[in-house]
């Protein structure tokens, strides 16, 4: 409870930070809300010209981008320190978080706000709302994107966590961390029809790319429970490697004795 | 000639520079590798169950407009605008402006040098893995060689132009990044990232290319049929944008010295 605390007051600190920029606050959020269109675009028009695709149509990619992109904007605006960590290990600015009682990982994700998150978030919703209308979904089927939504979000966090962690091991590894991050993200945002085969269980089991949109969708348009618990057992699997993951190679983190002053 | 050999010097050394991590070149090679691994598994798979084409191209032309696309994108001319505004909240552009050489001319070649390295070797590599396994594009060489490379320097003149347009922005308003992801999304999707421009549905294919963000990827289209007849039509639409954008640049560039001056930098 306290950590939770701690945590909200944390990210509220950091939004009201962010807000002290009027401008530059509302033109990230609308420049991020229109950047994503273009891939929404691209998929739609894909699934237009292809047709059906493994039960795939054009409108499922809305409900691909709502789930997606709503949780990419929680984990990103929320806990963007923990996107953070490959800088802070390269700079030396993790002593600062090692020297506080706090939960260490909460500390370094609740260190940063990403103003542009709000417009995935943004973003996120308004595909929510077309997929809703244009693919005339049931109630029932509205609760599970919601429902999805926040279990895409913890892998979203996890496997984010699992990329930065990697960090650790390398003397400036944040091109690793951000190439493999960036195959995660980029991975899930493909036409979820094209996923077949070796390549579907490779995106599933070992990056869970699909799971954190192709799947859910999936499971949203025909509900399967065996799909279902998948997901939910990977999600907790996920969590467990990468907070095991982190605390096991923190202790291959070399202090340096750089200054660094906030956080 | 001074000019040119002192351009020709940044570009020396800063791909000197980059030539010196290699860490980060093969990290750059094996990620281009597995980006298009991915993306020709996928489109092999919806290749073969719509019949080998669609819209009339086959697999082989759409793979290698995909890899050009890809390896114009190594290198990272995109970055342009970030240095500016790095310089501009720095404080930094206040010395390189003051020196009797031009700011932009001196950013456009340290951008082209920290990627000039990356591109030439992930276009060589990949131009043998991809004859290798999907084997060599069906194109006229006597026509496909020279416009190929006219298309690319000139389609990278005109990416300078536009990304060193948003950087100097930055003397203008506090954050030029939602810019920068709405103009590099335009050419992301308008050049033919992960759709083919063969596949995009005719009002798209007009932006594609009318536009200048379309434009700065035409390279990418030398390898499609209608490239011989259009291509004369499409090298002089480059040719025009980039005197477009050349203009506006040379005029903004001339404000923003001034008010980088009046501001005392």
């Amino acid at each position: 409870m306290k950590n939770i605390k701690f945590g909200l007051v944390n990210i509220l600190k950091n939004m009201k930070n962010e807000k002290e920029l009027k401008s530059s606050f509302i033109i990230s959020i609308i420049g991020m809300a229109i950047n994503n269109v273009a891939f929404t675009i691209l998929w739609y028009y894909f699934g237009k010209t292809v047709g059906v695709l493994n039960g795939w149509v054009a409108t499922d990619i809305f409900g691909l981008y709502a789930i997606n992109s709503f949780a990419f904007g929680i984990v990103n605006a929320f806990f963007y320190g923990m996107v953070e960590i490959p800088n802070y290990i390269v700079t030396g600015n993790l002593d600062k978080f090692l020297l506080t009682p706090k939960n260490l990982l909460l500390k370094i994700s609740v260190s940063k706000f990403q103003t542009s998150a709000i417009g995935d978030m943004l973003f996120g919703l308004i595909c929510g709302g077309i997929y809703i209308v244009v693919a005339k979904i049931s109630m029932v089927q509205i609760l599970l994107m919601i429902l999805f939504t926040i279990i895409v979000s913890i892998i979203f966090y996890s496997f984010s966590l699992i990329c930065m962690t990697v960090s650790f091991y390398l003397l400036d590894g944040r091109n690793i961390s951000t190439g493999l991050y960036g195959m995660f993200i980029s991975n899930s945002l493909y036409h979820g029809g094209a996923f077949t085969g070796l390549l579907r269980i490779i995106f599933i089991f070992v990056m869970p790319s699909l799971l954190i949109g192709v799947l859910p969708v999936e499971i949203m348009k025909n509900f399967d429970i065996n799909s279902f618990l998948l997901i939910l057992v990977l999600t907790v699997f996920w969590v467990i490697v990468s907070v095991l993951f982190f605390y096991k190679s923190l202790k291959k983190y070399e202090s340096n004795n750089l200054f660094g002053f906030g956080g | 000639m001074k000019k040119t050999r002192f351009s020709l010097n940044i570009i020396k050394i800063f791909m000197k520079n980059q030539m010196q991590n290699r860490t980060n070149i093969i990290l750059d090679i094996a990620n281009m590798i597995a980006r298009c691994f991915i993306v020709f598994l996928l489109y092999a798979y919806i290749f073969k169950i719509q019949g080998g084409t669609i819209n009339g191209v086959d697999y082989k032309t759409t793979m290698w407009s995909m890899f050009m696309y890809f390896c114009i994108m190594t290198l990272n001319l995109r970055h342009l605008d970030n240095e500016i505004m790095s310089d501009v909240k720095s404080g930094n552009v206040e010395m390189f402006m003051n020196r009797p050489r031009s700011y932009l001319t001196l950013s456009f070649m340290r951008v082209l040098g920290q990627g000039l390295f990356s591109f030439v070797m992930i276009s060589i590599i990949g131009a043998i893995i991809m004859i290798i396994s999907i084997g060599v594009p069906s194109v006229n060489p006597v026509l496909f060689i020279p416009t190929l490379i006219l298309a690319l320097v000139l389609g990278q003149i005109l990416a300078l132009f536009i990304y060193g347009l948003i950087g100097l922005l930055s003397f203008y308003i506090q954050d030029i990044r939602p810019v920068h992801w709405v103009v590099d999304k335009l050419i992301m999707v308008l050049g033919g990232s992960y759709l083919p421009i063969s596949m995009f549905p005719k009002v798209m294919k007009i932006m594609a290319y009318a536009s200048p963000f379309g434009a700065i990827n035409f390279a990418s289209s030398t390898v499609y049929d209608s490239w011989n007849t259009n291509c004369y039509k499409m090298i002089g639409m480059q040719i025009i944008w980039i005197l477009v954008f050349g203009l506006i640049l040379f005029f903004v560039y001339k404000k923003s010295k001034e008010k980088a001056m009046i501001n005392g930098g």
